[in-house]
């Protein structure tokens, strides 16, 4: 059955929606399309002077595990640096691909603990990437950030080291 | 041929996916509009063709080359005489309707420039839009859109103010795989040929659903797939009227295109083979005539009737959900059994996902509708789409199912 990534968790995370609206004054911002199934997300940052994350802002279109993703990185990306969004994205990839072998995927990261609500996803492969839109279009919005202050930080969604 | 009396429960043991139980549940297959499944009879003519007669074709002269000669041949005059086409040379063997609207769009496209246009429509799906948009990035063609009903209908009324002297080609569906919509041909063709342009019909959705005879339509190309047709993948045919095909470019060289050469310029057969070069989809064409063949051995107002009936019930057991709309017409009047729906306060993708978990296939998504999505402000629909083999249980296992998932995204 497929019922079982319906569970109350992920409807919770879908419902409070964490950080959904308009970012006043994003410093970046990337919107990224899923052309399988025509859903949007779009998300913009702020950066601390530290160059930590400020704010985090998104506007989904999209299925409730999207949206349950997005309010869920919301929450989890106040006050981390940009890094620490690659390196969730990369664990909730292995949690997504390989549950079985990663029983504490986000020891090392306390403040994403809410994405083992989405182990249960991994049985839909065609699913994963509905999880994953915000995390892409988040990485790509902190580069043009950094782009836009200057930092000089490569694009973290063309593979390239963050 | 002896027309079969049509039970859709006699016709569904034809085929062996619906013996198996993916996932320990009956399958309920409302996906046909993506990809229709194979009765045995088609099965078994693929397999026998590559068990016994396979070779490359028009190439051999061996009798297993011989062999395969004659069943692909066969399979030409097959699929010719089940569009009432009179001439079997008119039927061009491509991978699917994709690649029949990129081969017209190259090889019709070359002639053309900026002053020049091609009506297309909102209504198609990307296979049968794409090509005239990159036909136009390259060459400067124009394009011209012609208008969507609020029922989603191609507005076939709209086609004089649309179709100008400038227009060369109307290429749009002849059905729609959004909203079930049967193009209204005749004014369209109409509207073409007072500026002296030619028509290109989409069938895709249509095929599988009852008798199309091409010379009655009075279009000058049409093109479908294999795989929506309960035939394989890797297979469809773009046909056209000889004296037009016979006068465009191959768009695609390579071997048994070349009648031979003038020191070192080609010279082309003849269609259909300047529009095959390469080693052809053999043992796929052979499977799309076992297909058509299997499919003509019913009475297609029988499909038609049935298919009619479980669309009502479908539309009817939609319109009892306070949050269902229907994307599409809500009558019976010119439209296939592809129903597409938005649940309000429900993703199609959740939807469809509840739904696939208790063995009920549908598609949700954009479906390769991108610009009418857009106009639609819609991210996707959910759609059920019904073939001859489906029957009351499948609409009822979907209505039920639907509750079942508001239920559980409530």
């Amino acid at each position: 059955m497929s019922d079982d990534i319906y569970h109350a968790k992920i409807k919770a995370l879908a419902q409070v929606a964490h950080g959904a609206g308009p970012l006043a004054e994003p410093q970046g911002r990337a919107v990224i399309d899923n052309p399988l199934c025509g859903d949007r997300a779009s998300v913009s940052v702020a950066l601390a002077e530290d160059g930590t994350i400020a704010a985090l802002a998104h506007e989904i279109r999209g299925c409730l595990l999207c949206r349950a993703s997005a309010s869920a990185l919301a929450e989890a990306a106040q006050g981390l640096a940009p890094e620490r969004i690659a390196e969730a994205r990369r664990a909730l990839e292995h949690l997504l691909r390989d549950p079985e072998t990663t029983g504490d995927t986000f020891a090392a990261q306390p403040t994403f603990t809410d994405f083992e609500a989405f182990r249960p996803v991994h049985r839909h492969k065609s699913r994963h990437d509905c999880v994953l839109l915000p995390f892409r279009a988040t990485e790509k919005a902190l580069a043009e950030a950094a782009r836009q202050r200057g930092l000089g930080r490569n694009d973290p969604v063309a593979g390239a080291p963050s | 041929m002896t027309v079969m009396t049509f039970d859709a429960r006699t016709i569904r043991r034809q085929f062996p996916v619906f013996a198996g139980r993916p996932g320990g549940l009956p399958l309920h297959y409302l996906d046909n509009a993506a990809m229709a499944q194979m009765p045995r009879p088609v099965i078994e003519a693929l397999v026998a063709h590559d068990s016994l007669s396979r070779a490359n074709v028009h190439r051999g002269l061996h009798p297993l080359a011989e062999r395969a000669d004659r069943a692909y041949d066969a399979a030409r005059t097959t699929i010719a005489r089940h569009l009432h086409v009179a001439d079997p040379t008119e039927i061009v063997f491509t991978s699917g309707a994709t690649a029949s609207v990129n081969l017209l769009a190259q090889a019709f496209g070359a002639g053309l420039g900026p002053d020049d246009e091609i009506v297309v429509s909102r209504l198609d799906h990307h296979s049968n839009l794409v090509p005239w948009l990159l036909l136009a990035k390259n060459r400067g063609v124009r394009l011209r859109f012609l208008p969507v009903t609020a029922d989603g209908r191609l507005d076939v009324g709209k086609a004089p103010d649309i179709i100008g002297p400038r227009c060369r080609l109307v290429a749009v569906t002849h059905a729609s795989n959004v909203t079930g919509a049967v193009t209204a041909v005749a004014p369209l063709v109409a509207a073409a040929r007072a500026v002296g342009a030619k028509v290109l019909l989409d069938g895709a959705q249509m095929l599988p659903h009852g008798s199309v005879d091409l010379p009655k339509l009075g279009v000058d190309f049409y093109c479908f797939s294999g795989h929506k047709v309960f035939a394989p993948t890797g297979i469809g045919v773009l046909w056209g009227r000889r004296e037009l095909l016979s006068a465009l470019p191959p768009p695609m060289g390579g071997g048994g295109m070349i009648a031979g050469f003038d020191g070192d310029e080609p010279v082309f057969l003849d269609t259909p083979q300047r529009f095959e070069a390469g080693t052809p989809p053999v043992t796929q064409a052979i499977g799309l005539a076992a297909a058509l063949t299997w499919l003509d051995e019913f009475d297609h107002h029988d499909i038609a009737a049935h298919e009619r009936r479980l669309t009502e019930d479908l539309l009817d057991g939609l319109a009892s959900f306070p949050g269902v709309t229907i994307v599409g017409p809500r009558d019976m009047e010119r439209r296939l059994p592809v129903v597409s729906f938005t649940v309000a306060g429900a993703h199609p993708h959740d939807i469809c996902q509840i739904l696939g978990g208790r063995g009920v296939a549908l598609r949700g998504g954009a479906l390769c509708a991108q610009p009418l999505m857009n106009d639609l402000d819609l991210p996707g629909v959910v759609r059920a789409s019904l073939a001859l083999y489906n029957d009351e249980a499948d609409v009822a296992a979907l209505l039920s199912g639907l509750t079942h998932a508001i239920k559980v995204l409530a």
